[in-house]
């Protein structure tokens, strides 16, 4: 009998705990770098989040590269010719790291556009 | 009872698996006191899914539509924290991987795109003094612009990086043919405005770049042993002993046949006596050597060397010798866990994704009593390998 209750004392920590531990999930993706005094910082954002804001930055950002792409092939002449360019986005904003960090925030992701033949 | 056992034994088995990368992989003297597991509830496989689920849906997304430009690829940076946590290296420190997505059908690679930035080319040059002729223009706009307004100075630091950057080129050009040989080298610099000359672009705008560059020429003269420096020939027998130990590391390890070795970097350093070792890509000024596998025209030669040089990171700057048998270990060692990261991205499940992983740049630090692990946020790298996915 008392072997049963220490069970079900033990069993319902467990649930306890893993219940607490669910408000971060095993599988959030963690947000990691070192700010300007050297100190490592860490922000999981759970990976539903992630998809939504990783999927319209990159809407966002193609949308204005291409834009801006398409204006410098309008242009003038020019000796040289453009075939390649990487786009650089940084995974900072709309994550509450706000004004914690005073480093910069670094690119994450690089988007390499080339032009078509 | 049994009821209460069960729960006990899946609560269990899930916290058992709630962890990060596992701690043979990375290690350091920046990690020794700190290579605890982190508390949070993390599964590296779960958010790597997770990442994979993001960027291949975002991706998806992008690639839809047509223009005169199109999207090639993706990289993404990763960082890793002193408690083995992978993660989007989203500000400060160092990258520990770099996963080059690309689309299944595409056959091109994600070639490195060129930075606008001024460029010369050590291949061309005979000597260094017709380097230094060649830059003297590039010193004359910015002393006119005013954007450095200490002539003297820079035009010393310049020379003084010009001479060394020109005799580890020579070592490079009379490196040994083996399967692995160096192709390329690269010293990227930022100029202030005193002439003074740092390492490596380190920020967005504003600073004034420029970059020391050498490629191999299949047609180039062998230089005579009598006319080498002391830089060039100790420069010579470092990339030939690294050389030699990849090569070896990648026929005796059984792992090394599920990827491709495409290149690997490493940095290359010189002392204040002159001596060459392996540098560590710290602030100070490194040539990057890059090394790739090549189909020779003459024979390969049997290279052997017994140690292979370090330069240390403290004020000393001294060499520190490590049995190449322990660089090929470790060699081994990182070609172990490239095999390990990349079956993460290499799931059945992921097999109808058009967006894949198709390369894995881990980069790696080296102690110097030959271990070696991937370099956490705080550490430094020592060597970078890029591995093509296979199953791609």
């Amino acid at each position: 009998m008392k072997m049963k209750r220490t069970l079900k004392f033990f069993a319902m920590c467990l649930v306890l705990s893993a219940g607490s531990a669910c408000k971060k999930n095993i599988d959030d993706i963690p947000l990691i770098g070192i700010d300007g005094n050297g100190e490592v910082h860490e922000v999981s954002i759970s990976g539903k989040k992630f998809k939504k804001f990783n999927t319209r930055a990159m809407k966002y950002t193609k949308e204005e590269t291409l834009k801006a792409l398409s204006s410098l092939d309008k242009g003038e002449k020019k000796s040289w010719k453009l075939d390649a360019v990487e786009v650089g986005l940084a995974a900072k904003a709309g994550f509450g790291l706000g004004n914690v960090l005073k480093a910069e925030a670094e690119p994450a992701f690089i988007l390499v556009y080339k032009k078509r033949n | 009872m049994k009821t209460y056992l069960i729960s006990i034994l899946v609560l269990l088995s899930t916290s058992l698996n709630a962890e990060g990368l596992p701690s043979q992989w990375y290690f350091g003297e920046e990690t020794k006191s700190n290579n605890e597991k982190s508390s949070d509830p993390y599964d590296i496989d779960k958010s790597l899914e997770s990442l994979h689920d993001a960027q291949t849906h975002a991706l998806k997304k992008v690639d839809s539509e047509k223009s005169g430009w199109y999207l090639a690829g993706m990289k993404t940076i990763l960082g890793l924290t002193l408690k083995g946590k992978l993660g989007i290296k989203s500000w400060g420190g160092k990258k520990a991987i770099e996963l080059n997505w690309k689309k299944r059908d595409s056959k091109k690679g994600l070639e490195e795109t060129e930075n606008n930035v001024d460029t010369f080319n050590f291949s061309e040059y005979k000597s260094s003094e017709d380097a230094l002729t060649e830059i003297e223009p590039f010193i004359s706009s910015l002393v006119e612009s005013g954007k450095v307004n200490d002539e003297k100075s820079l035009r010393n630091n310049l020379r003084s990086k010009i001479n060394e950057f020109y005799q580890v080129a020579k070592g490079a050009e009379s490196a040994a043919p083996q399967a692995y040989r160096p192709h390329k080298i690269r010293l990227d610099l930022t100029v202030g405005a005193d002439g003074s000359v740092n390492g490596l672009f380190v920020k967005v705008g504003g600073d004034i770049r420029l970059r020391f560059e050498w490629s191999r020429k299949n047609f180039y003269q062998k230089e005579s042993e009598t006319l080498k420096s002391k830089i060039t020939k100790q420069t010579e027998k470092l990339l030939n002993g690294l050389a030699s130990e990849i090569g070896k590391a990648i026929e005796e390890e059984p792992a090394a046949k599920t990827l491709k070795l495409k290149e690997f970097k490493v940095g290359v350093g010189v002392s204040v006596s002159g001596s060459v070792g392996v540098a560590k890509v710290s602030a100070s000024i490194v040539p990057q050597v890059y090394f790739k596998k090549v189909t020779l025209l003459e024979k390969a030669e049997e290279v052997s060397v017994e140690e292979i040089p370090f330069l240390t990171d403290d004020k000393s700057n001294e060499l520190k010798f490590v049995s190449s048998t322990r660089i090929r270990k470790g060699f081994k060692k990182s070609i172990r866990f490239a095999e390990y990261f990349q079956k993460k991205f290499n799931k059945k499940k992921y097999r109808k994704s058009k967006w894949a992983v198709h390369t894995i740049k881990p980069s790696y630090t080296f102690d110097l009593s030959g271990d070696v692990g991937v370099v956490s946020l705080k550490g430094l790298a020592t060597f970078e390998l890029a591995y093509v996915n296979n199953k791609f």
